[in-house]
């Protein structure tokens, strides 16, 4: 499965940063997932958990609203408050 | 000639103190690694939000209420970041003559009228503008005890809603940007209305490269969310800065204070010194004239 690189960013440091297959998010207009070569997009982001997928395993966050960037396989995500589960 | 005692216990004294300095200089350097390493870990999201806020705000409409400049400017308000705590040489007291003389120069007639509020941050902050009547709104002492990013943005989302609701028409921070260890720039900063090209200024390089990025809901919605994000990361930054031009002023003041108690021991030794031999002198001449009475009756 293609990868793509994948960064959580908060003011307080960078929560995670690695290669994965997929980033499933919730967004304003709905729950949406992130493949490789996605095209370029940015979203803002409701509550909600965050699911991470990488090839060793599945991670999960909790974000309190934020938003999304995705460009030139790579994205990026910010928010104010993150709690791993 | 000063008493021998006298002046072993000054030399005790002054070595204590050089002890203590010398203490709370190593502890500051060690709190200033510490506030760089949060100063450099605050920046992807920073740089972020202020390239994606830079290719979005110039093509904002009217709409967004944090967009919104006022046709007369009536309430004014600053953030005031000072410390919590004291000997750090001049780091509170400069910046609250800047403050002092900005307010002078450019708001004097809305802090005659008691339109000029403040909101201070840091015990040292909240005592000097109450004792000088200040009109102090809203204070946060003890606010350096533990620096957490939450209660930087409630701070700030109060103030960005004061904003909205048009209670302030102008928000302005004023802080100690880090510059180096040894030195501190005063700064104060118009956060609110927003300053479209300034924004779009600083994020140039970055956003450059033109990708076409889809907006999702749209760029109105994703502006009126980051906005308020990227307030909050203003006010985060100024609190980080402030922090580590603290722990950096205090390290050089009691590098400084150390100096001046080694001075001051070398001459007090010196003079210890001094005393003790001359009473040498006086006790050998006095046996010696003793001798001599007796041997010559």
């Amino acid at each position: 499965m293609s990868t793509f690189k994948a960064q959580i960013l908060t003011p307080e440091g960078s929560l995670f940063e690695g290669d994965v297959t997929g980033v499933q998010m919730p967004g304003v207009m709905g729950s949406f997932e992130v493949k490789a070569n996605h095209a370029p997009i940015v979203s803002a982001l409701e509550e909600g958990n965050v699911l991470v997928r990488k090839a060793d395993g599945n991670l999960n966050y909790n974000i309190s609203g934020g938003f999304v960037e995705v460009a030139k396989n790579k994205l990026t995500l910010l928010a104010e408050a993150v709690a791993k589960e | 000639m000063a008493n021998l005692r006298d002046i072993r216990n000054r030399i005790s004294t002054v070595n204590n103190t050089q002890q203590i300095t010398k203490a709370m200089k190593m502890v500051a350097a060690a709190k200033l690694r510490r506030a760089q390493d949060r100063m450099v870990q605050t920046r992807p999201y920073a740089t972020k939000i202020q390239d994606v806020v830079g290719r979005l705000v110039g093509s904002s409409s009217a709409t967004n209420p944090i967009m919104r400049t006022a046709d007369s400017v009536d309430n004014v308000v600053m953030i005031v970041v000072g410390s919590d705590r004291g000997l750090c040489g001049g780091f509170n007291n400069n910046l609250f003559k800047t403050v002092e003389k900005t307010i002078e120069k450019d708001l004097s007639s809305y802090n005659d009228s008691g339109n000029l509020a403040l909101i201070t941050i840091g015990k040292k902050a909240t005592a000097y503008f109450k004792k000088r009547k200040y009109n102090v709104t809203e204070s946060h002492p003890g606010f350096f005890d533990s620096i957490e990013y939450g209660k930087t943005s409630d701070v700030m989302t109060a103030v960005t809603g004061s904003f909205i609701d048009e209670t302030y028409d102008e928000v302005y921070i004023a802080y100690n940007e880090f510059k180096s260890v040894i030195a501190q720039n005063r700064k104060v900063v118009k956060v609110l209305p927003i300053d479209k090209e300034q924004i779009s200024d600083e994020s140039d390089d970055a956003s450059k490269d033109a990708i076409d990025y889809i907006f999702e809901p749209n760029s109105e919605e994703i502006l009126a969310r980051l906005l308020p994000l990227h307030l909050n990361m203003q006010l985060w930054r100024a609190i980080l800065e402030s922090n580590a031009s603290e722990q950096g002023a205090r390290m050089s003041a009691m590098d400084s204070a150390t100096e001046n108690a080694k001075e001051l021991e070398r001459e007090l030794k010196l003079k210890y010194n001094q005393a003790r031999q001359s009473a040498i002198t006086t006790e050998i001449s006095e046996i010696v004239s003793g001798a001599q009475a007796l041997r010559d009756s």
